[in-house]
C-alpha cells in the first residue's frame, strides 16, 4: 500500500575517525504491492539497507520516499519508524519474552490505543489464518521456533502495515518448515496486497518470493531486476554465486578464427564465442578469464560414453572422477574433479553416482557463463541468452575440440 | 592415591567454609543472645554464654522503636522507589543511543556514584534549612535520593545492557512510543534488575546512620539506626537493650531479602549468563 523509493543512498558508519562506508549510492524503488528482495553476502550491507527503510538508521546522503514523503534525507530521519507504519520480522524474531503470544500480536494494537474487543478480533482473525490459535495463551519461550516465527510475522501485520520488512525471517528455522513458513509470507502478502521487502543471503528467500531483487556487494548495487534475470544474466560472478550455486573454470582467451573467439578450458575442451555475443572490446589474446556453470546446466556421462558427442546443445567440458555424490531434496548433488583443474565442480544429477567413478562432463552450451578476471560477465545477454538464445540463428556457437 | 587427595581437598574448603560462616554469624549470635538477657545478666556473664530467655527487652525496645522503624520504612522505600526507577528511566535514555553528551553524562554519574557524601553534607543543610526542608521527610528522601540516584542509575544502566537490541527496535516498530517501550517492554524485561537495585538502594539507606544524625533534629524524625544511638547515654548504656535494639532494626532488611531474595539473585545471574527476564 505504498511505494518505496531510495535515492542514491550512501551509508557511512564512522568508529574512531575510521570511515566505513557500508552502503555506496543505492537507487532503487519498489512499486506498491510488490515482494522486492535483497540478496548478499554477508556483510555486504542488506541488512544496513532494510534498517534505514525501517528508520532504525538514517542514511549519510541520499533519500529515503514513502510514497511522495521524504521519510529520511542526508543523515536526518524525517519520519520515526513508529509513525512509518511498517512491520518488521527479525532475524531473531524479536518476540516480548514476558508477553504471551496474544499479548506480542496485540502490542502494536495496544500501541495505537485501539478498542480491546476489536483488538481481539485482529489477533483471532490473523492467529487463524497462521494456525497459531492454540498457542494464544503462551509465553514465546514455551513454543517451538516455527510458532515464533509465525507469531512474530502475525505480529508484524497486527496493525495493518503498508510495508512489511523481512530480514532473513528464514534462517533460523528448520528446513523441513522453511518452505512452508515462506508460502505463508506469501499467501499472507498478497492476500492484504502489502508492499514487502526481504533481505536474505538464501537464494531459496528470494527465489519462492520476491519477483524483483536487488543484489549487492561490498555496499554497491551489484544488479537489480527480475529475480530469475539475476539467475540467468548475472552481470557479474558474485552476483551469480549470490543467487545460486555455479562452479567455475579458469580458462585462456584467444583470438580464434575470422570474427570467433576461443575460450580453452584445461587442455581438451575449447569454447567458441561470436564477437557481438561479448560485451565491449575482446582482450587481446592468452588472457585468463573464467567460465561459470550453474549445476542443472551440466551432465555427468560414463567415461567415453559418446551418447551426448556431437549434440548441438551439449558441449564436453572434460574427463574426470567423482569426488563425492551427496542428495537433497529428490537431486543428487555430485562434486566433480577434472583432470588438470584444481577446482571442484558442482553438478546435480537425477541419479546416485560412485564417489571415484571416472565420468565426462558436459555442459549444456548455452547456459555457460564467461567473466573476465575481475568476476564482470563479458557475455552480451541481449545476443544470447537462455531459452530465447537457443533459437538457431542466435545460438551461441560453442565446439569441442578433442 | 586420587581419593585421599579428593577428600582432603573436600575438607579444607568446608573447614574455610565453617570458619567464614562463623566470622560471620558471631555478631548475629552475640546479638540474639544478649538481647534476650536481663540488665544484669548482660553484665554480670560473659558476652558469647546465653544464660537464660528474656523476652523483655525485645518488647521494651520494640515499642520504642516503632516509629524510627516507621520512618526509616518511609525513607527507605521512597528513595530506594525513586532511584530505581528514575535510575531505570536515565539508563534506557543510555541504552538508547551511545553519543558524545550521553557518554559524558554517563561518566559523571560513575563519578558521582563514588564521592564521599560527607563532603556536601554542610552545602546540603543549608539548602534544606532554606527551604524549609530540614527535619522533614521530603528533605531527607531529596539528600537520600542525591546520593542514592547515581548508583541506581549505574546499576540499571548495566542491567540494561543486557537488553537485546531487537526487541526495543521491535517495539519501535510496533509503534510504540518511547514512554511504552520503556513501561510495557524494557523496563519488565529488566524487573530483576530493578529488584536487585531496589534491594540494595533500600538497605543502604536503612543503614546510614550520618545523613539521618545531621538533618534531623527532633526525636519524632529519628530513623532507626539513630535510635539505636540512644541506648547509650551520657550516664550509662542499656547492653541489653542496645542489642535487642539492633536485633530488632536488622529485621527489616533481613525480611526484604528473604521476600525478594531470588529476584536479586536472578537480577545478578542475568548479568553473568547474559539471559533475560
Amino acid at each position: 500500500m505504498v511505494k518505496i523509493g531510495l535515492e542514491n543512498v550512501t551509508k557511512i558508519f564512522t568508529k574512531k575517525k575510521l570511515e566505513n562506508k557500508v552502503l555506496d549510492d543505492i537507487s532503487f524503488e519498489v512499486a506498491d504491492g510488490n515482494f522486492f528482495g535483497i540478496i548478499g553476502q554477508s556483510g555486504a550491507g542488506k541488512t544496513t539497507l532494510l534498517r534505514i527503510i525501517a528508520g532504525l538508521e538514517g542514511p549519510t546522503h541520499g533519500k529515503v520516499k514513502f510514497d511522495n514523503t521524504v521519510v529520511a534525507e542526508e543523515g536526518k530521519i524525517k519520519v520515526p519508524i513508529e509513525e512509518r507504519n511498517i512491520g518488521m520480522v527479525f532475524q531473531t524474531w524479536a518476540l516480548y519474552p514476558h508477553l504471551t503470544s496474544y499479548d506480542n500480536i496485540a502490542f502494536p494494537l495496544r500501541a495505537k490505543k485501539m478498542d480491546e474487543n476489536d483488538i481481539e478480533s485482529t489477533v483471532l482473525h490473523l492467529a487463524k489464518m497462521l494456525g497459531i490459535t492454540e498457542i494464544l495463551v503462551r509465553k514465546p519461550g514455551r513454543i517451538s521456533g516455527g510458532q515464533q516465527q509465525r507469531v512474530a510475522v502475525a505480529r508484524a501485520l497486527s496493525k495493518s502495515p503498508s510495508l512489511l520488512l523481512l530480514d532473513e525471517p528464514f534462517s533460523n528455522l528448520d528446513a523441513t518448515i522453511k518452505d512452508n513458513a515462506r508460502s505463508l509470507i506469501r499467501t499472507v502478502q498478497k492476500e492484504l496486497s502489502i508492499t514487502a521487502i526481504i533481505v536474505s543471503h538464501d537464494p531459496a528467500d528470494i527465489f519462492s518470493l520476491a519477483s524483483d531483487t536487488l543484489a549487492i556487494t561490498d555496499g554497491r548495487n551489484a544488479q537489480m531486476g527480475r529475480t530469475s534475470d539475476l539467475y540467468h544474466k548475472p552481470s557479474n560472478l558474485t552476483v551469480a554465486r549470490s543467487i545460486g550455486e555455479m562452479s567455475v573454470i579458469q580458462g585462456l582467451m584467444t583470438q580464434g578464427s575470422g570474427k570467433d573467439v576461443e575460450v580453452k578450458l584445461g587442455d581438451r575442451c575449447k569454447l567458441g564465442f561470436r564477437r557481438d555475443e561479448l560485451i565491449a572490446i575482446v582482450p587481446e589474446n592468452n588472457t585468463e578469464v573464467r567460465v561459470g556453470f550453474r549445476p542443472e546446466s551440466l551432465e555427468v556421462l560414463e567415461e567415453n560414453n559418446t551418447a551426448l558427442k556431437g549434440s548441438d546443445y551439449w558441449v564436453l567440458i572434460g574427463n574426470g572422477f567423482v569426488k563425492i555424490c551427496s542428495y537433497s531434496a529428490g537431486i543428487f548433488r555430485v562434486l566433480i574433479r577434472l583432470d588438470g583443474l584444481d577446482d571442484d565442480i558442482a553438478v546435480s544429477s537425477d541419479v546416485s553416482i560412485d564417489t571415484d567413478s571416472r565420468i565426462s562432463l558436459y555442459a549444456k552450451r548455452d547456459d555457460l557463463k564467461l567473466f573476465d578476471s575481475n568476476g564482470n560477465s563479458m557475455l552480451n545477454y541481449s545476443m544470447s541468452l537462455g531459452k530465447q538464445g537457443s533459437s538457431n540463428d542466435e545460438r551461441r556457437r560453442i565446439y569441442a575440440s578433442t | 592415591m586420587i581419593r585421599p587427595l579428593k577428600i582432603a581437598k573436600k575438607t579444607i574448603h568446608h573447614a574455610i567454609l565453617i570458619i567464614l560462616a562463623a566470622l560471620w554469624l558471631i555478631p548475629v549470635y552475640t546479638m540474639l543472645i544478649d538481647g534476650m538477657k536481663s540488665a544484669g545478666g548482660v553484665l554480670t556473664t560473659p558476652i558469647l554464654q546465653p544464660t537464660g530467655l528474656s523476652f523483655t527487652p525485645l518488647i521494651t525496645v520494640s515499642s520504642a522503636l516503632e516509629l524510627p522503624i516507621v520512618n526509616s520504612l518511609i525513607l527507605a522505600i521512597a528513595t530506594a522507589t525513586i532511584s530505581t526507577f528514575i535510575g531505570a528511566l536515565a539508563a534506557f535514555y543510555f541504552y538508547k543511543g551511545r553519543s558524545w553528551t550521553n557518554n559524558t553524562v554517563f561518566v559523571i554519574i560513575a563519578i558521582a556514584t563514588f564521592i564521599p557524601y560527607q563532603i556536601t553534607l554542610v552545602p546540603i543543610t543549608e539548602i534544606l534549612s532554606t527551604l524549609g526542608l530540614f527535619n522533614t521527610y521530603p528533605g531527607l528522601i531529596f539528600t537520600f535520593v542525591i546520593f542514592h540516584l547515581p548508583g541506581g542509575a549505574l546499576l540499571m544502566t548495566i542491567f540494561m545492557s543486557n537488553l537485546p537490541k531487537s526487541i526495543v527496535e521491535s517495539a519501535r516498530a510496533d509503534g510504540a512510543s518511547d514512554w511504552i517501550v520503556f513501561s510495557k517492554v524494557a523496563f519488565p524485561l529488566t524487573l530483576a534488575g530493578a529488584v536487585s537495585t531496589f534491594i540494595l538502594t533500600f538497605v543502604e539507606v536503612w543503614n546510614n546512620f550520618f545523613i539521618p544524625l545531621v538533618l534531623t533534629s527532633t526525636p519524632n524524625m529519628y530513623t532507626a539506626s539513630i535510635s539505636l544511638l540512644s541506648y547509650t547515654g551520657g550516664y550509662g548504656t542499656l547492653y541489653n537493650d542496645s542489642f535487642a535494639a539492633a536485633l530488632v532494626a536488622s529485621l527489616i532488611p533481613l525480611l526484604v531479602f528473604v521476600l525478594l531474595g531470588r529476584y536479586f539473585m536472578r537480577g545478578f545471574l542475568a548479568l553473568g549468563s547474559g539471559s533475560k527476564g
